[in-house]
Formats: structure tokens, C-alpha cells, sequence
């Protein structure tokens, strides 16, 4: 005779992922959907764009009609490769692409959930939805620096010898502007991922600062200019662009004279409270805000 | 993402992986070049592509060099205007008719040079390591024996004949073909190191003198860097002087010849404090300039084109004269000579 059969046990509530564990998994999902995206396509032609142009400028030098030498404003002006690089860097990546891509990744962080009405699955894990955030802005930098990265390498491999320029001599350079980007992406994108959790129309608010905001204050004397990422950036600017050179020196009297550079140390504390407080605000606001999908 | 029933996703997962190996690669690679380049790098960029063959028999611990391009500058139409009033002192045809040698068709570059002396090398030979180096077309025989007939006397070192004699108020000098069309004339002690030592394989080792040139457009008409060491400008620049330039570390300087003249000079401070004191005198003097140069027109162009600039230790100065601003010049010059 057997038994009656006595009551299985309850099965113990699974213990909730980490923090931590909970970023790593949602970085996983959101890492290959971000990569896909037809957003990434249109961004790595954006990126593409420098390439092809570097591999212009390098076509032009070695068949002799591209001349480095010249005078600007009566005075004899000398470009060698570095310094093209490093004013495409500024001029390219750090003052369009970067921007560009934290615009369009960041905003997207909740947005893109929000309208795609799949936010609900998403809180509905036994995650925080802070993880949610962070694990989606993690996915955001490394598929942003995926672009953006071997797009410099490329522009500095192709420019940086040409007219005269050794790459031995301009690798440090390099290394500072990769440090730069990679700032520049995680201010940008912790900024508009809190933009993103605050408006409904993240990407147009987005591109207002980036192309509006942004160019207009930077040249307007005062303390407005504060309130951008600019500001900060080309604060560190100087310490990534080659030192020699007149069109460097042109170019950093430029920046002096509308007063807008300040010291690398103020650019680089503006550039983390940016980035720290605007994740931070991120992560708040989602995990405090009630979403309402529209039916 | 790991879902392996369902075939598409599997197939993104795989092509997210490629991607991402791709991409790491291209950054890995280049990281790795970069730091060999870096690691193995010549001479600083500027310098390395067409820098003057003669580069090469500078000393590795030289402090000073200065080059000119002497077919570029005697063909200029600066020279030519400049000629108009001032005609040079030397008579060239009886430099011709002497020693074979005409200075506007015979000399292409010039490049002089100033190193301390090497331990090793005062031990051997005391004495000044400037020297002026010479390419261009000469006739050694020729140039020899004008020099014998002047009372000079030829020795040998390390295989190159050294033509050496006292000349008034100057004190011993020497000549010596390093190499076919290469001339090198100073001291004798200079000139038989320099014949000993041969074209270095090593160019110049200092860190600080290998960016200065790199600062040079090694296609300006002439140029000079110039490093101050511990013992001075050169080792010879009287105290006196060198404590008037304490903050100066080091100074580059270019010019362009054509129908007019444009001058580059970047200034090195010893350090940021130091730099911008300089900044800041430069900038006096150029005010202080613009303001006695109201009542001149022809001053007044040159002072429109200078600038003033640099950033951290660094402080440039440039300004461009225009031919048109030459020819108001020179006729300046000559009316104010003229009786």
C-alpha cells in the first residue's frame, strides 16, 4: 500500500538576477536588435563617410594634385597629414557623427519600447528597469564605438602619412581622440537617454540641441554655452589635435576668441556630470514614471 | 538572442559575431601597427619625406641647424628686388674667375649646424663643432689649389683631403669635400670631425631638437631650430645674453621666398607660465608697432598680416610681406639713403 500522496512542496520563488546580472542580460538582447537596426545602417554610412573621403584625399596626394602648402591671409599656411586628421576628427566625428549617434541611439533607449508598445514586456521581467536602461545604453556604447572607432582608424591609417606625417609620431595622437569619442559618445548618449525618458518626441528635441541648440550658443558670448556638450568637449579638444602647426593655431584662436574653451580639467569634470547625472536622471524617471501605452 | 530553434536568430547571433570580430579586428590591428610605428618611429613627421640630404651629417647631439635653399632664395624675385637697392659686397667675378665657383649658379643648399662638443670628441680634438655644409657644384682641384697659392696647408683624415689656413681676423679654417658636391668649411678641429664621423646613420637623437624639425615645412626657401641646453644657446652665447632669454627652451623658425616673404617663428616656453609672459610681450611689441606704424602705409601691410598665437608652451608669430609692400619698402630704404 502506498502512501497517500503528500502535497509537493511549494517551488521557492526564484531569486531575482543581480543588478548587475540583470544589465548583462538585458546588454545581450538589446545588443544584436541595436546592431541590426536601420538605424546603424544609416549611421555607418554616416561614418563611412569620413573613409571615403580620407581615401580621396590620399588618392589626390600621391597623384601630386593635392599640394599641403599655401597661403592663407597673406601668411604661408603648411597642412600635413596629422593636422588633417585631427581637424577631421573635430570636424567629422566629434562636432556630427558623435552627436548624431547619441541622438539616435539615445533617445531610442525607451522610446523605441514606449512606441513599439513592448515596454510592457520588457518591466514585466524580474528585472529592475533601471537595468533596463543601463544594460541598453551599455549595448548603445559598444555598438557605437564599433562604428565609430575603426571609422578613425581607417581616416588615421589612410591621412596621417601623408605630406610629410609619420603614424609613429601621431599614434599618442590618436589615442587621445579615441578617449575623446569615447567620452563624447557616453555623454551624448547618457544625455539624450534622459531625453528619451523625458519627452515624447525625444528625436526631434534631440536634433533641435545637436544642430541648433548647440552650434548657435557656442558662438553667442556668455555663459549659455555651459549648457552644452560642445563646451566641454572642445575644452579637451586642444589636448587631442596635434600642437604644431598653423592651421591648428588657427583654428584653437578661433575657439579662443569666442571665448569658448575651458581648461581640460573643467571639460572633463562638465563631461562626467553630464554623463553620470543624465543616467542617473534616466534611470530615476523609468523607474519611477507609470507608462500608459496609447491603444 | 539564444534561441537556437528558431534558425534566424541564430543566423543574426552568428552575423552579430562577425561583425563585431570584424570590427575588433580593424581596431586591434591598428592599435598594434600604431604602436609598433610609434615604437620604431624616425624622424618626427615633416622632416622624414624630403628633409636636405645633408641632414644626415649633423651630429646626433647637435642643438642648433639652420638650412637655405640657395637656388630657391637667389632665383627668388625677392632677391631680385632687393638686389635693386643693395647690391652684395662680393665680387663675383672675380670669385669666378678664381676659383671656378659662381654663388647664384653653383650653390643649391646650404645647411650650417652647432653641437657641443662630445666628450669623447674634446678629449680627442678640443674645439667648436659648428660647421657649414656646401652642396652644390665645385671643382675640389681648382678650389685646392687657389687655397695652396693663399698659403693653405692639405692634410688627411679618414680619407677626405683638409685644406686648412689662417685667415685674417677669422682664425684657422678648413675645407673639405665629404662627398662629391658637398663642401664643408669651419674650424679645422669641426671639419676633420666631421670627415671622421662620415653621414650618421642615426641623424639627431635628441627628442627635442627631432620635434623642432618636425615643426619645419622642409620646403620653405630657409629655416632654423635651435635648442637652448644647459650651457646656453649654442654653449657659447654669452651669459649676459642668455639670461635676458631664460624663458626660452627652444625656437623654430621658417621663411618663404618668392615675390615676397612670409615668416613663421614658434617659440618654445620653458613652461606654460613662462610661454605666456612671452605671449604676452610679443603682443606689446606688436601693439606698440601697429602704433608707430600709423603715419606708414608701407609698414602698415606687413603689421595687418602679423599674428600672434600658440597654446600651452608654445608661442607663434608670423607675418607675410607682400611684393607690393617690398617694393614700398625698398623704396623707403633707398629715398632715406639716397643724399
Amino acid at each position: 500500500m502506498s502512501s497517500p500522496r503528500e502535497p509537493r512542496p511549494p517551488r521557492p520563488t526564484p531569486t531575482p538576477p543581480s543588478f548587475p546580472a540583470s544589465v548583462s542580460r538585458v546588454y545581450d538582447l538589446a545588443f544584436g536588435r541595436m546592431l541590426w537596426s536601420r538605424r546603424t545602417v544609416f549611421m555607418a554610412l554616416v561614418v563611412g563617410g569620413p573613409v571615403a573621403v580620407a581615401l580621396m584625399l590620399r588618392v589626390l596626394v600621391s597623384t601630386d594634385l593635392l599640394d599641403a602648402a599655401g597661403v592663407v591671409d597673406g601668411r604661408p599656411v603648411t597642412v600635413d597629414g596629422p593636422t588633417i586628421f585631427g581637424l577631421m576628427v573635430w570636424g567629422f566625428y566629434l562636432s556630427f557623427s558623435v552627436p548624431l549617434l547619441g541622438v539616435f541611439y539615445g533617445t531610442s533607449l525607451i522610446a523605441d519600447e514606449v512606441e513599439d508598445k513592448t515596454v510592457t514586456y520588457l518591466f514585466t521581467r524580474p528585472v529592475p528597469r533601471g537595468a533596463v536602461l543601463v544594460g541598453k545604453y551599455l549595448a548603445y556604447l559598444v555598438c557605437a564605438g564599433l562604428l565609430v572607432l575603426p571609422s578613425v582608424m581607417l581616416v588615421f591609417f589612410l591621412v596621417t602619412p601623408l605630406l610629410g606625417g609619420s603614424i609613429g609620431a601621431g599614434f599618442p595622437d590618436l589615442l587621445k581622440d579615441f578617449a575623446l569619442l569615447a567620452a563624447g559618445l557616453a555623454v551624448y548618449g547618457a544625455l539624450f537617454a534622459l531625453v528619451g525618458a523625458v519627452f515624447k518626441r525625444p528625436l526631434l528635441t534631440g536634433l533641435v540641441f545637436v544642430f541648433g541648440w548647440e552650434p548657435i550658443v557656442l558662438v553667442v558670448p556668455g555663459y549659455m554655452k555651459r549648457f552644452t556638450v560642445s563646451y566641454y568637449l572642445q575644452g579637451l579638444v586642444p589636448h587631442a589635435l596635434p600642437r604644431d602647426g598653423e592651421v591648428t593655431g588657427f583654428l584653437l584662436e578661433a575657439l579662443r576668441a569666442n571665448e569658448v574653451l575651458p581648461s581640460a580639467a573643467a571639460g572633463a569634470a562638465g563631461l562626467a556630470v553630464i554623463a553620470l547625472g543624465g543616467l542617473g536622471l534616466a534611470v530615476r524617471l523609468v523607474r519611477r514614471r507609470e507608462y500608459v501605452l496609447e491603444q | 538572442m539564444g534561441r537556437t530553434d528558431d534558425g534566424m536568430m541564430v543566423s543574426r547571433s552568428r552575423r552579430t559575431r562577425y561583425v563585431v570580430l570584424a570590427s575588433g579586428g580593424v581596431l586591434a590591428a591598428g592599435l598594434c601597427g600604431g604602436l609598433v610605428a610609434y615604437l620604431n618611429r624616425g624622424l618626427p613627421r615633416g622632416v622624414a619625406a624630403d628633409a636636405p640630404a645633408e641632414l644626415a651629417f649633423v651630429p646626433a647631439n647637435a642643438t642648433a641647424v639652420a638650412y637655405a635653399d640657395m637656388r630657391a632664395v637667389m632665383a627668388s624675385e625677392f632677391r631680385r628686388r632687393l638686389r635693386r637697392i643693395a647690391p652684395s659686397g662680393v665680387d663675383r667675378e672675380q670669385l669666378e674667375r678664381h676659383l671656378g665657383l659662381s654663388i647664384e649658379r653653383d650653390i643649391d643648399r646650404v645647411l650650417v649646424f652647432w653641437a657641443p662638443e662630445a666628450d669623447e670628441d674634446a678629449a680627442a680634438e678640443p674645439g667648436a663643432s659648428g660647421l657649414a655644409l656646401f652642396a652644390g657644384r665645385f671643382d675640389p682641384a681648382r678650389l685646392e689649389t687657389a687655397a695652396r697659392g693663399g698659403g693653405a696647408e692639405v692634410s688627411e683624415e679618414n680619407g677626405v683631403r683638409i685644406v686648412s689656413r689662417d685667415v685674417d681676423d677669422i682664425g684657422s679654417l678648413a675645407m673639405a669635400f665629404l662627398q662629391p658636391g658637398l663642401a664643408a668649411v669651419g674650424e679645422p678641429a669641426a671639419v676633420r670631425r666631421a670627415a671622421r664621423r662620415g653621414a650618421g646613420e642615426t641623424g639627431i637623437a635628441d627628442e627635442g631638437m627631432r620635434r623642432l624639425l618636425g615643426r619645419v615645412d622642409t620646403r620653405s626657401s630657409a629655416w632654423a631650430v635651435a635648442r637652448f641646453t644647459d650651457s646656453g644657446l649654442f654653449g657659447w652665447v654669452p651669459d649676459s645674453v642668455s639670461e635676458q632669454l631664460p624663458a626660452v627652451a627652444a625656437f623654430a623658425v621658417q621663411a618663404r621666398i618668392n615675390g615676397g616673404l612670409g615668416v613663421s617663428l614658434s617659440v618654445e616656453g620653458r613652461d606654460d607660465q613662462a610661454a605666456q609672459n612671452l605671449r604676452d610681450v610679443v603682443r606689446g611689441f606688436v601693439a606698440l608697432a601697429r602704433l608707430q606704424a600709423l603715419g606708414a602705409p608701407e609698414l602698415q601691410a606687413i603689421l595687418d598680416s602679423l599674428e600672434t598665437g600658440g597654446t600651452g608652451t608654445g608661442v607663434t608669430l608670423s607675418f607675410h610681406v607682400t611684393a607690393e609692400a617690398l617694393d614700398r619698402l625698398l623704396s623707403m630704404v633707398s629715398s632715406a639713403d639716397a643724399p
